[in-house]
């Protein structure tokens, strides 16, 4: 059981969101060649311990969110929105 | 404005006391659909935020729009913080539309007939939900004038405390298969069943 605190709605259970991914993945460009997408889609590393990794407050306020994250500990270490502008919003607290 | 669609229509004709069984003793759960509200959803931009919250306010009769997880009433209506960039407006069935929005600013959209409310009262309304939501309903986390949004059933609901009672905001394609849930597990607390009109003065303070 993971407990998320979402930056707009308070700690929640992770049953309200759903999981996006590695957050760490910089994508190659739409022009760049096959390997470079390949190894982007395919090759990751299993990273054992603080991760960043992507998740969505589906059923929430539906932000897209960064979560730091230890794969080994299920220790949350930060949350922020995934889109700077939402996190300007919350920050300004209006 | 055309007749809201509901889809617990077929249910009320079991009448108020129908499921009012399962065990002795006064009912400690009432569930009502409450029927003839107007439900407006103002959304905007992170960098109209505060432009469209002060229209949103206006149309609800508010001084000022809530913040996160709010619910303020005016005297037109009630506004509910339900995300980051956007409030709900609810008003009495077949009040006047709200002027469009310059798309600059934000986007007002029609949305009575996509949620059906359900209104959860009595001694162990809290109990009762909490067979299904993963929320702190106590009244020190969640007090009156609180809007939270929630799986229930893995179905995303939203929710807000009125008083003594839990509002609960339902897609409309998933209410009666939730309004089921919700009864069967009521029945071991006594329950009765119901509608409900929509008045403004029910939500606010009590
Ligand atoms: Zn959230």
């Amino acid at each position: 059981m993971i407990r998320i605190p979402c930056p707009f709605c308070g700690p929640r259970d992770h049953a309200e969101f759903s999981y996006g991914g590695d957050g760490s993945i910089t994508y190659p460009a739409l022009d760049a060649p096959l390997e470079a997408w390949h190894d982007a889609v395919f090759l990751r590393v299993n990273i054992c311990g603080r991760q960043v990794e992507t998740w969505q407050h589906v059923h929430g306020c539906r932000l897209w969110l960064k979560v730091e994250r230890d794969t080994m500990s299920h220790e949350i270490y930060s949350v922020t929105p995934a889109d700077p502008a939402l996190a300007k919003v919350l920050e300004g607290g209006e | 404005m055309a007749d809201q669609v509901t889809a617990l229509r077929a249910y009320h004709d079991l009448g108020e006391e129908a499921a009012g069984s399962g065990r002795p003793g006064p009912a400690r759960v009432s569930l009502r659909e409450v029927l003839g509200f107007a439900l407006t959803q103002f959304a905007c931009w992170p960098d109209t935020l505060i432009e469209a919250g002060a229209l949103a306010a206006r149309a609800a009769g508010c001084e000022a729009a809530p913040g996160p997880g709010q619910v303020a009433t005016g005297a037109r209506g009630r506004l509910l913080r339900v995300e980051p960039l956007k409030w709900w407006l609810i008003r009495e069935a077949g009040c006047a539309p709200i002027a469009d929005m310059p798309a600059e600013l934000g986007a007002a959209l029609e949305l009575s007939s996509a949620r059906t409310w359900v209104r959860v009262e009595g001694a162990e309304a809290s109990r009762l939900l909490n067979h299904f939501l993963p929320l702190d309903l106590r009244p020190d986390a969640f007090p009156p004038d609180r809007v939270a949004s929630t799986a229930f059933h893995h179905v995303g609901i939203t929710l807000w405390r009125s008083g003594g009672a839990f509002e609960l905001a339902l897609p409309r394609s998933f209410a009666a298969s939730l309004w089921e849930l919700l009864v069967d597990s009521a029945r071991q607390y006594g329950l009765v069943t119901g509608e409900a009109a929509y008045a403004l003065a029910d939500g606010g303070e009590k």
